[in-house]
């Protein structure tokens, strides 16, 4: 099976170049539904679900391949290489923007630019650094996933050992929106929230687009500094909009950002 | 009068809270009750309040990652566990619902249903905290470097660890169903096992070492803890068995028991060798001449056994051994002797009877040979030779000494390096005292001296 078929990439629209779009924590590639199609008619556009998300084929959720972004960092690799694709826009949400980055990092060739929608490198507060979380912030989230996800635990009988064989619950659980197998889920936020990209971001060397919100809770202003002092070719643009999911709440706005940036190759 | 009687739609009646939020995520709209719970005043949290403000850090994530998104696409959440933070600090559990309004696909007003459900989410809390118990307890089981297999009364297997994936063979998906004692068990070993089913059911732990069979049908070397599983009831439930690989353990064993008797047998050698050399030179030198000819070919003796141990293994290196014959000798010079030949693994067994003999020849060269004048020269060379059974062919050449005689006596020198040499290495020994020096030379299979007969 191959990685275009484990990530259900969907390829549309038509151009020379290719934008990709890497949907972050928490949600699938349904996150994309009111911007991507705006770029159709210039690009090839690519969309896939990180796997353990969406229409992923989960029973491929290898816990250890996936316990850093570099497993998911190798399947964006592995797509873009399958699709025979070069100098590609990628553009990641959130924690996908690290995954970009991690990408970016290892194969030039095949990334050209970067657009990252509300990064942070690292989400806990380490010495001078502020990423705005605690340790204790995370597990108090994996607290409320679990509860959230009670009504589909497997088997709250304490079994001695083993996975309980799971009911076919996951292809019912996957298509709904913004909703996974519960494990899938806790284990995403571990490697989400306790991982520190900041070395990584350094390192990128390509031009990036840096979509922040003005009020944006999960990405304080100190990471925002953070950011315009790292990213070597980075341009950070704070849009008038407010959450964490401006690609969602502002699509309009969100989408004009990224064609400024994107404005000469468009022009190519 | 009218203005007593309160509108049926008075949102603050409600026991349930109230909240509209606008497309910011700012609150617009509380009820009473929803205040009451949070401490707030309607002056500090309508138009002023943004959503996430009275949700705990962690909550905050969750709705950003998860809520907003859900309202954002499919218009609606429902029965969302979340904790509301007071402003000082407190916090207490509700669920939520919550329906989006949107105007040209953007969220323009989202309204929510807030439950307290302090009680609920206590159990709910305590079921999380009893899972996370039991998942803690199989990561311990799946980490376990021991082989454990779960059955139940009938010993059909229910539980099989990676540990016992990887000792037996078997995948968890192969063996699961299966019948553990069938499985695993030796024929031979079933009748033991079920006389003491009984005693096991009683209470008791059977530990032992034994023999398990693995997929491919060798056995393996484990040791092994049987026991019952009880429920709370102390009910027999099943059974529990601990498998460990205790191969290399039996193998290291068995290596320190042969070494006990191969210590054994060379002692005893040992003593046979020394009352020898003892009888033999006390019968040729007596009084105060004694002690320094017995402690040298001690010494000889005893640096073969360095050699030996140093070489760590049972095979000693024969050029080594030659040299180790002369380093009592600390007065003959380097130039005055020359050793030379291919690579040669003696075994063990042969290697103190061909260092003898070569310290016998050192000895004598010393005291009467070539190396007791400074002309004097000594070469020890020796080869294999060809063919489909090689020999190793050594020559010992004296030259340059002083005038040799053949000796009289038949002592124990010329049975070291003669016949018990001969005898130890189903070889052969030639000797000729030529006028300018002793011509020794010893020809055995090579088979015998490497140990490959």
């Amino acid at each position: 099976m191959s990685k275009v078929e484990r990530c259900a990439v969907k390829v549309t629209g038509t151009g020379e170049s290719a934008i990709i779009f890497l949907h972050g924590y928490g949600c699938d590639s349904g996150m994309w539904r009111k911007m991507a199609p705006t770029f159709e008619s210039r690009f090839k556009v690519i969309t896939y679900d990180l796997m353990g998300y969406g229409q992923s084929a989960i029973e491929h959720y290898d816990r250890a391949r996936y316990a850093t972004l570099d497993g998911h960092a190798d399947d964006l690799i592995d797509i873009l290489d399958e699709l025979e694709l070069s100098d590609v826009i990628a553009v990641g949400h959130s924690v996908s923007a690290m995954t970009v980055a991690l990408a970016a990092n290892r194969r030039r060739d095949l990334i050209a630019k970067n657009v990252m929608i509300c990064p942070s490198p690292s989400y806990m507060n380490d010495g001078d650094y502020s990423g705005g979380f605690e340790e204790s912030d995370l597990l108090g989230l994996l607290d409320i996933l679990e509860v959230n996800y009670l009504g589909w635990a497997s088997d709250m009988a304490p079994a001695i050992m083993g996975t309980p064989d799971r009911p076919d619950l996951g292809a019912e659980l996957t298509e709904s929106f913004c909703q996974t197998d519960p494990d899938i889920a806790k284990h995403f936020a571990k490697v989400t929230f306790l991982t520190d990209h900041r070395e990584d971001v350094k390192q990128v060397a390509q031009p990036t687009l840096v979509l922040q919100c003005s009020d944006d809770i999960l990405v304080p202003d100190t990471v925002r500094a953070w950011l315009e002092e790292n990213l070597q070719r980075g341009e950070q643009v704070l849009l008038d909009a407010t959450g964490h999911c401006p690609h969602m709440s502002f699509p309009a706005q969100t989408t004009r950002a990224i064609s400024a940036f994107l404005q000469p190759t468009a022009a190519q | 009068m009218i203005h007593n009687i309160r509108p049926p739609t008075d949102l603050d009646l409600w026991p349930g809270g109230l909240m509209v939020i606008n497309g910011d995520g700012v609150i617009t709209t509380t009820n009473a009750t929803l205040r009451s719970w949070l401490e707030r005043d309607k002056v500090s949290l309508d138009g002023e309040t943004r959503v996430v403000d009275i949700l705990t850090r962690a909550s905050r994530i969750f709705f950003e990652t998860h809520l907003r998104p859900l309202l954002l696409l499919e218009g609606e959440f429902t029965e969302i566990s979340l904790d509301l933070e007071r402003p000082d600090g407190t916090r207490f559990g509700v669920y939520v619902n919550a329906r989006a309004v949107r105007t040209d696909g953007e969220l323009s007003e989202a309204y929510f249903c807030i439950f307290k459900n302090e009680q609920r989410q206590a159990f709910e809390r305590e079921l999380v905290d009893r899972r996370r118990d039991s998942d803690e307890f199989r990561s311990l089981v799946e980490s376990s470097p021991h082989a454990i297999v779960s059955s139940d009364k009938d010993f059909k297997i229910h539980a099989w660890n990676p540990a016992a994936e990887r000792l037996f063979g078997y995948t968890r998906e192969e063996v699961l169903g299966q019948r553990f004692n069938q499985l695993l068990l030796p024929a031979e070993e079933l009748p033991a096992l079920d006389a003491r089913i009984p005693d096991v059911i009683a209470g008791e732990v059977l530990r032992s070492e034994s023999f398990r069979l693995h997929k491919n049908g060798q056995k393996i070397n484990v040791e092994r803890s049987f026991a019952a599983i009880r429920d709370e009831n102390r009910t027999h439930t099943g059974f529990v068995t601990m498998y460990s690989d205790i191969t290399v353990r039996k193998e290291s064993e068995k290596k320190i028991q042969t070494l006990l008797h191969e210590i054994n047998h060379r002692s005893k050698n040992l003593l046979t060798i020394v009352e020898v050399i003892a009888r033999q030179t006390g019968r040729r030198y007596h009084g105060e001449a004694f002690l320094p000819i017995f402690s040298n070919r001690l010494r000889s003796l005893a640096s073969n056994q360095d050699i030996l141990l140093n070489s760590g293994s049972v095979y000693v290196d024969l050029e080594e051994l030659a040299r180790a014959q002369f380093t009592h000798l600390v007065d003959v010079a380097d130039t005055q002797t020359s050793l030379s030949g291919p690579t040669v693994h003696l075994d063990e067994s042969v290697s103190q009877a061909v260092g003898m003999a070569i310290f016998e020849l050192v000895t004598n060269a010393a005291k009467y040979g070539a190396l007791s004048q400074e002309s004097g020269r000594v070469e020890l060379s020796w080869e294999i030779t060809s063919g489909e059974k090689p020999d190793l062919k050594m020559c010992w050449h004296e030259t340059g000494g002083p005038p040799v005689t053949p000796p009289t006596g038949s002592g124990f020198g010329s049975q070291v390096t003669g016949l018990l040499l001969e005898t130890t290495t189903s070889g052969e020994t030639q000797r000729e005292f030529a006028a300018d020096g002793l011509l020794w030379c010893f020809t055995a299979p090579m088979a015998v001296l490497t140990g490959q007969s």
